[in-house]
């Protein structure tokens, strides 16, 4: 803390406790919004051993250094941030494939965000699941943390937890991401809504993610949605980021986009499951 | 008379959370008793007006005599006598005999002192938690709980008596753990995953559970728990 702090960035992490919510799809939208409004953002991929934040952002084939070498001092921080092939301002540092959660001390994370810090505005890390120690490195240098679940019985209850052990670690309460919901199965009853998420968790909300198909493909593809302008789960990302400027965007209505064309075609015998 | 005796020997006015009390002097003779009370009128009129008060002989012995003497100078004044204590469960029965409304000479709310360790105590205190639980925390205590904040799924409550939740109670709960089944579970909503009291335990249906939306308590009845909504009603 005694070299100069240029940026003095914010540390955040994106955890949830359940697997497969969208936790590295959201690190990589939130990201990569932020770094289209002008902010230097490095995305951080906490999930040693299991690599997933490179592909999302099909810089896979770029990697030479992992966040494990600069820990254990085999290379330079420099060396091991990767830049991405749109935004010149967004960067990765990416886990290391060959080993395993081990690696990676919560201290070491420590020194390394606070290094991150003086040079970038965000530093977004990207959590494995569960609370175990790859958990506890992902939030020990964090400011403040983004709760990703889904509208799950299961995603909910684990991301409890998680917002349990986020307050025991003595941060701010984390502020939490519904993803992949569905307003037409919200409608008929056969999903929680966002309401009944937040009655359990009791945490500010920051961003409902409509599911959508896009995602998937953009994500095989290595193209983050939030850089679509037609995506509507690419425009709930941006409202994250924004939101996280602290500006006051308000939620998008989550009304069944083309309500008419689907009960059309669920009329038509084509199942209603998006 | 001495000065050291004045207050002894003086009759007292206390206000209580019961009302106002005239504390009477033990070795006074009546008569002064009698002046001091008219003066005490006199002075504090205003004080006294339409009051109800207890007129308290616990350290003086009750004769009747005195007591409706006592009676008209305080009905001259429109000041009600409610209760007269005594000090004995001997003049209690003699005032009860006489037909007054007799009190303890222990005012009811007083505190109690509890030693520390005592049997007494995990009887008596409850612990105090301000915060919601969530998944994966549990809190346990060895007399009651009172809980405000609420019980997530996942999270866990176990205490040796009564269980408060001034909350929501989705998770599980345990009262009376050491076998007590009069213990009871209280919440402002329980929608719980389970209730256990004592060695009994009840589990939210597999499907389809209805909640009701009020303050709800559970209880043993029958050898089986029970809820039903929480009446203000004493049991």
């Amino acid at each position: 803390m005694e070299e100069q702090q240029d940026r003095n960035g914010r540390v955040i992490t994106i955890t949830s406790g359940k697997g497969g919510v969208g936790k590295t799809t959201t690190t990589a939208n939130v990201g990569a919004a932020l770094a289209a409004r002008g902010k230097s953002v490095v995305l951080v991929d906490a999930d040693i051993g299991l690599r997933n934040l490179d592909i999302v952002l099909g810089l896979e084939n770029r990697i030479v250094y992992d966040i494990v070498d600069v820990v254990e001092g085999r290379c330079r921080l420099r060396q091991a941030l990767i830049r991405d092939k749109r935004l010149a301002n967004l960067a990765l540092i990416p886990a290391a494939q060959t080993r395993d959660k081990e690696a990676v001390s919560p201290e070491q994370m420590r020194e390394l965000c606070d290094e991150l810090r003086q040079q970038f505005d965000f530093i977004l890390i990207d959590s494995p699941a569960g609370i175990e120690r790859g958990f506890r490195n992902a939030i020990a240098g964090a400011d403040e943390v983004l709760v990703v679940t889904n509208p799950e019985v299961s995603a909910v209850r684990d991301a409890d937890r998680i917002v349990g052990l986020v307050e025991a670690a003595e941060l701010p309460p984390p502020r939490l991401i519904v993803n992949r919901i569905d307003p037409e199965l919200v409608r008929r009853g056969d999903m929680l809504s966002v309401d009944d998420v937040l009655e359990i968790l009791a945490i500010p909300l920051i961003g409902v993610v409509p599911a959508d198909e896009s995602i998937v493909t953009a994500t095989n593809r290595g193209e983050p949605v939030a850089l679509d302008p037609q995506s509507r789960a690419g425009q709930a990302f941006r409202d994250i980021a924004a939101r996280l400027l602290g500006e006051d965007v308000p939620f998008q209505p989550l009304e069944v986009p083309n309500g008419v064309w689907r009960r059309m075609l669920r009329a038509l015998g084509f199942g209603g499951r998006a | 008379m001495l000065d050291g005796q004045r207050a002894e020997a003086a009759v007292r006015v206390r206000g209580t959370q019961d009302g106002v009390r005239l504390l009477l002097p033990p070795t006074v003779p009546f008569a002064a008793v009698l002046a001091q009370v008219r003066d005490l009128l006199e002075t504090r009129a205003a004080f006294f007006r339409g009051a109800a008060l207890t007129l308290d002989f616990t350290e003086r012995e009750p004769v009747l005599d005195e007591i409706v003497a006592l009676q008209q100078v305080l009905d001259a004044r429109g000041v009600r006598v409610q209760a007269i204590s005594a000090g004995t469960a001997e003049y209690r029965e003699r005032l009860a005999r006489w037909g007054y409304r007799t009190e303890g000479a222990e005012p009811a709310r007083r505190l109690r002192l509890i030693a520390p360790g005592s049997e007494e105590e995990a009887d008596g205190n409850a612990t105090y938690v301000r915060r919601t639980l969530r998944s994966g925390m549990s809190v346990e205590a060895a007399g009651h709980l009172v809980l405000i904040g609420d019980v997530n799924p996942g999270a866990l409550v176990v205490a040796g008596g009564d269980v408060l939740v001034w909350g929501v109670v989705r998770g599980t709960v345990h009262a009376g753990r050491n076998g007590d089944t009069e213990a009871v579970i209280a919440a402002l909503r329980l929608a719980p995953m389970q209730l256990r009291i004592a060695n009994l335990v009840a589990r939210a249906p597999d499907r389809g559970a209805q909640h009701l939306d009020a303050p709800a308590l559970a209880r043993v009845a029958d050898g089986q728990i029970i809820i039903e909504p929480w009446r203000i009603e004493r049991r």
